[in-house]
């Protein structure tokens, strides 16, 4: 997966989780909290449909480390997310 | 039913705590015995809690305590002692008074936890005019009614947040005549607004608070109903000795305690114990203006050396979810009390508190209108995991069961009922603003009915049921079914909107809508996923349903009332009661 693709399917997760919200513009190195209007519950939400999309499980324990958009990415390419059910 | 008893040890006299023998001191206790720990105005000019809270420490012993403590996102730790925060509120205090901001005036915020907030809430008392804080995650929609019908005349905000929310209502809301602009960095200059710092550096660090009756009016918090628009419970400046009596007995908190309230001072717990309580104590007040990362919770608990933390269920759960090794890695030690509220904690939560951290969560039970903890877990008293705990010295809770004319109190043990509190403790509301009726309709023969129902135990243990209406607790806030509703009702492919809460794990409910569309709109993933973004952006992340699921039409009453109750009955699979009055299923 390319970085683009990574980059599409990690907004496209986040517009889901939290509808409405305008992820066309985002600063890559600041936190989407503090961008757009998202809760604990949402950002919860958008780690399990990430999980889903991805076909990987991120323990918890890993979850701030997805808190912005740059975040993401160096996480999700440090784990192989083109195996599936990887862990 | 009953589980394990937390079972507490026989004190220690050199580590009791405040409460260390609920039985005698509840016998004994008086409201009017229990006011000598506060101070009043000097010159008996009546009681404000901006002095009871700041002044009077800064003229004593406490004056170089750090009364506040802010983590702040950079990293940056800004302590504030209370000879400083007395000087700042001072400041607040005259910036008010020469914008003509008198007595009775409402002075709203709109901010994050930063410092500005604590001493706009602190200084604004000082000057006798009314605090209300607003929630920075509301979305423009319940901002808009909070400050019409606050008749907000001073709004203190950031940047961000005022070009986000505010700027496009400022034409709808004519009575608010000042918005301070809190700025990130140097200062701010939007158009029609003033810079906070600007004037708060102008402003004289010496201020005389004014005489304040006791039934002074000093905060406005709102709350949602069922029906209608969003309530604005006013409390008044006697409710400060609740604050300080409920604290030392029910946190066990006391001077030179690190007190670490998670709660945002946008909702009740926030301000009665974010800000208020701990001042009043000579404690210092930390204050983190990030948002939740239990991994960095942790790590404040730790280097902060915190010894009472109160939070709420859903921060607890995620806690849980992460596990207990991850607490381990930490050292917090310097714990010696742990609350929560918000909604029940449930008893494998206040057990995992004690496997985690060596203590359990304290529950405890209280609401907007009640402006305090009324019911609780004390450090001497043993816990009955699950239970919300035993009415606080000076506070009467009885189960009732509403008649046509009055209650009845019931007095047989763990028979369920409504939970009501004798009228008349300090904190209690005085009012809903503008709305009398609604405010009488909440009292019967003495008693404050609450709307949660309970049943209390043969040992007089209260444990929490559920709420008596349709309203939904969500991650410890209590949202409004109908200000849900109406937002999407504006929307042109609605019909009809029905809204419930529905249990989760963690959030304890979520909120989920069912929406009828008019003629001519398809029920597809597109218009689910515009809907919910349109509600988004009305009312916020906070308040805005997770979950939209689209129905031909609603259950009605033959009024075209919609009966949330068989929506709900319908989604967990529960009998639906009784229907007599449906008019189509």
């Amino acid at each position: 997966m390319t970085e683009a693709e990574l980059k599409r399917d990690i907004l496209e997760t986040l517009a889901q989780a939290a509808p409405g919200s305008d992820v066309s513009s985002l600063d890559s190195a600041v936190s989407f909290r503090d961008q757009i209007e998202i809760d604990s519950i949402d950002f919860m939400n958008f780690v399990l449909l990430l999980e889903k999309r991805l076909g990987l499980k991120i323990p918890e324990i890993d979850y701030p480390k997805l808190s912005s958009l740059n975040g993401c990415l160096s996480y999700l390419k440090s784990v192989d997310t083109d195996s599936p059910g990887g862990v | 039913m009953p589980g394990p008893i937390i079972r507490k040890p026989p004190c220690e006299s050199n580590a009791a705590p405040n409460l260390s023998d609920y039985a005698s001191v509840r016998a004994s206790f008086s409201w009017e015995t229990a006011g000598r720990m506060l101070s009043g105005l000097p010159s008996g000019a009546g009681l404000n809690i901006g002095y009871e809270a700041v002044d009077r420490h800064a003229a004593g012993k406490n004056a170089d305590v750090v009364a506040l403590r802010c983590l702040r996102k950079s990293g940056q730790i800004q302590d504030c002692t209370y000879t400083q925060l007395h000087a700042q509120t001072s400041r607040f205090a005259n910036l008010l008074r020469r914008l003509g901001v008198g007595r009775g005036e409402r002075v709203f915020s709109l901010t994050g936890r930063i410092p500005e907030l604590y001493i706009t809430a602190l200084g604004t008392l000082k000057n006798g005019s009314v605090f209300c804080p607003l929630f920075s995650a509301f979305g423009p929609e319940p901002i808009r009614l909070r400050l019409a019908i606050g008749e907000a005349r001073v709004l203190i905000t950031t940047e961000a947040l005022y070009l986000r929310k505010i700027a496009q209502l400022r034409n709808s809301l004519p009575k608010l005549e000042y918005v301070l602009i809190v700025a990130g960095s140097g200062r701010s200059d939007i158009p029609d607004t003033l810079d906070f710092h600007a004037l708060l550096d102008k402003a004289d660090d010496h201020f005389t608070i004014p005489p304040t009756d006791p039934e002074d009016w000093a905060l406005l918090h709102f709350t949602s109903g069922t029906t209608g628009q969003p309530k604005a419970a006013v409390h008044v400046h006697a409710a400060v000795l609740a604050h300080h009596v409920s604290a030392l007995f029910a946190l066990d908190l006391r001077g030179g305690d690190i007190f670490w309230c998670t709660a945002d001072p946008g909702w009740v717990t926030g301000t009665s114990y974010g800000i208020i309580a701990p001042l009043t104590l000579g404690a210092t007040l930390l204050i983190d203006e990030e948002e939740f990362d239990a991994e960095r919770w942790y790590s404040v608990l730790q280097d902060q050396q915190v010894t009472v933390w109160y939070t709420a269920p859903t921060a607890v759960r995620m806690m849980m979810k992460l596990g207990i090794n991850v607490v381990q890695k930490f050292d917090t030690s310097s714990l010696r009390f742990m609350a929560s509220v918000g909604e029940p904690l449930n008893p494998e939560a206040v057990l995992w508190g004690q496997q985690a951290f060596g203590l359990p969560f304290h529950d405890n039970w209280w609401q907007t209108e009640t402006g305090g903890i009324m019911i609780a877990n004390y450090a001497a008293m043993d816990i009955k995991p699950g239970s919300m705990g035993r009415p606080l010295p000076g506070i009467e809770a009885v189960i009732v069961q509403r008649r046509t004319q009055g209650i009845e109190c019931i007095e047989q043990p763990d028979l369920p009922g409504e939970l009501a509190l004798r009228a008349g403790w300090p904190s209690m509301f005085r009012g809903y603003l503008g709305e009398e009726e609604r405010y009488r309709s909440c009292f019967a023969d003495g008693w404050y009915l609450s709307g949660d129902l309970a049943r209390r135990d043969a040992d007089g243990y209260f444990w929490f049921i559920g709420r008596a209406d349709d309203m939904i607790k969500s991650a410890g806030h209590l949202i409004g079914p109908f200000e849900v509703e109406s937002a999407f009702m504006e929307h042109p492919a609605v019909a009809e909107a029905g809204v419930i809460g529905k249990p989760d794990p963690i959030a304890g409910e979520t909120v989920k809508v069912f929406i009828a569309l008019k003629p001519g709109y398809a029920a597809d993933t597109l218009l689910q996923r515009e809907l919910l973004g349109f509600a988004r952006q009305r009312l916020g992340a906070a308040v805005a349903p997770k979950e939209l699921e689209f129905r031909r039409s609603l259950p009605k009453t033959r009024s075209g009332k919609i009966m949330r109750r068989v929506l709900k009955a319908r989604e967990l699979g529960l009998p639906e009661g009784d229907t007599s009055t449906l008019e189509e299923t």
